[in-house]
């Protein structure tokens, strides 16, 4: 049986893919696997609530990028789900007998080596079983620095949330690799439509539309009749952009790492250009994610000067897509 | 972000743990560096954590007064907001708030408690006995 090699990542769903793949043969960063996933955007859905709270998302829905991927590198992923938890178990132990490495898809909340603080229910957490012990399976977590071990019925619990996105014990595992990738067309491919989907959607709740529509909520908020809400909503996006493993400014460093990449495969050194300003892009972003905690604590309560951060990394978004349509891969 | 500007602020709940963030590298290239927490992030994430440990509390308080049952508590305990509890149950929301007033919830029928109990990951005796906030 082939040894299993944890990579540490910094959000779960790339690091997932990047590190199947990479075991099966195909050597491939998380930040890569990011990218020709196309993982990037921006949504805010008012209508959405987490908590309360209007759904912020700097990524694609979860799945995406996996199926993003097996659809641009032309994979063969196979996907199981089941009816109760007593079958999920069986056939992942004859999997991993098999020598097989498998992504799950599970709660974090009923995750035991979760730190407390830290579990929430969210429904859509990916991670790889690469072994078993006689009590429990070996789970590679990519947002862990080390792998760890989960007893079987704790797993159960996790596979078998109930809720959104409830996983159904869903698990993954990439059958067949195609003896050639053209990975240069699946670059050229993600980046084009990620530049599309952030300057053009008809929808004003996504891209840089979205950004904008977050910026006149936040402008509202002083008119809101709770006085705790608007603290608990810069709070909210807070922990949406920074807390929720995006490699630091809402997946926007992870995706300069990834343009850094892409002039290296594609011998385009504008893409570097592209990748710092990317780079900043994401700084900005943290920034914003600053301002906003100042105004969390209650020291000051500048809607104005939030407002005008977030503009600042809307229009520096805008700069790097415009640019990147430019270069016409 | 430079390589040495991640935060480095070893918040506590990552428990000595650290996390991936994406930063430049010397050469220019971004690359994966180790972060022990950020405070911005570290203050959002407590502060969400200590809304529900507020919730916890006031439903504890009106548990004890006899007003809410004690399924209100254990919701908030299990950081729970009304719309999750319904969407893990399947009950309509209206239907749990229901659940939440005491006397109601003497009438229901094993089963419903046998599914909440399953949700909560609780015995149908810690249910009706939830324990202090902290």
């Amino acid at each position: 049986m082939e040894s299993f090699v944890h990579s540490h990542a910094a959000h779960c769903e790339s690091g997932v893919v990047s590190s199947l793949l990479t075991h099966a043969g195909y050597p491939i960063s998380e930040a890569m696997a990011f990218g020709i996933g196309n993982g990037l955007t921006f949504a805010y859905l008012p209508i959405v609530k987490i908590d309360g709270m209007p759904l912020v998302a700097y990524r694609m829905p979860p799945k995406s990028i996996l199926k993003t991927v097996e659809k641009r590198l032309g994979l063969n992923v196979t996907i199981k789900k089941y009816s109760n938890p007593q079958s999920a178990r069986e056939d992942l132990i004859k999997m991993v007998d098999a020598g097989k490495f498998v992504g799950l898809q599970t709660s974090v909340y009923w995750l035991p080596y979760f730190p407390p603080e830290m579990r929430f229910h969210f429904n859509a957490h990916n991670l790889v079983v690469y072994g078993k012990s006689d009590t429990g399976f070996l789970i590679s977590d990519p947002v862990f620095e080390h792998p760890v071990e989960v007893e079987y019925n704790a797993l159960d619990k996790a596979r078998f949330a109930r809720g959104v996105f409830a996983p159904k014990g869903a698990c993954y595992t990439i059958e067949k690799i195609p003896e050639k990738i053209d990975l240069a067309k699946a670059i050229k491919k993600a980046i084009n439509r990620t530049c599309n989907m952030m300057l053009y959607t008809p929808f004003p709740w996504v891209g840089l539309r979205g950004i904008g529509m977050m910026k006149r909520a936040i402008l509202k908020l002083p008119n809101h009749p709770h006085k705790r809400y608007a603290s608990l909503y810069l709070g909210h996006i807070i922990r949406m952009q920074e807390e929720i493993g995006t490699g630091g400014g809402g997946f926007r460093l992870m995706y300069a790492a990834f343009l850094s990449e892409c002039a290296d495969v594609l011998g385009r050194d504008e893409l570097k250009t592209a990748s710092s300003m990317m780079g900043e892009v994401g700084d900005k972003w943290r920034i914003f994610a600053l301002s906003c905690s100042k105004a969390c604590k209650g020291h000051e309560y500048f809607v104005e000067e939030i407002s005008q951060k977030l503009q600042e990394c809307r229009d520096s978004e805008e700069r790097v897509y415009r640019f990147l349509k430019g270069l016409k891969l | 972000m430079k390589r040495d500007e991640a935060p480095q602020d070893n918040i506590a709940m990552y428990q000595g743990g650290r996390k991936a963030l994406y930063a430049v590298a010397d050469e220019g290239t971004f690359e994966i560096t180790q972060s022990s927490g950020w405070s911005v992030e570290e203050m959002a994430t407590l502060q969400a954590v200590d809304e529900f440990g507020r919730l916890e509390r006031e439903a504890y308080r009106d548990f004890l007064e006899g007003t809410l049952s004690p399924l209100a508590a254990w919701m908030y305990r299990r950081r729970m907001s009304l719309a999750t509890l319904s969407q893990c149950t399947g009950f309509w929301q209206w239907n749990i708030k229901r659940h939440l007033k005491s006397n109601i919830f003497k009438t229901l029928s094993p089963k419903k408690i046998a599914l909440y109990c399953d949700v909560l990951d609780i015995t149908p005796e810690e249910l009706h006995h939830p324990k202090e906030p902290q």
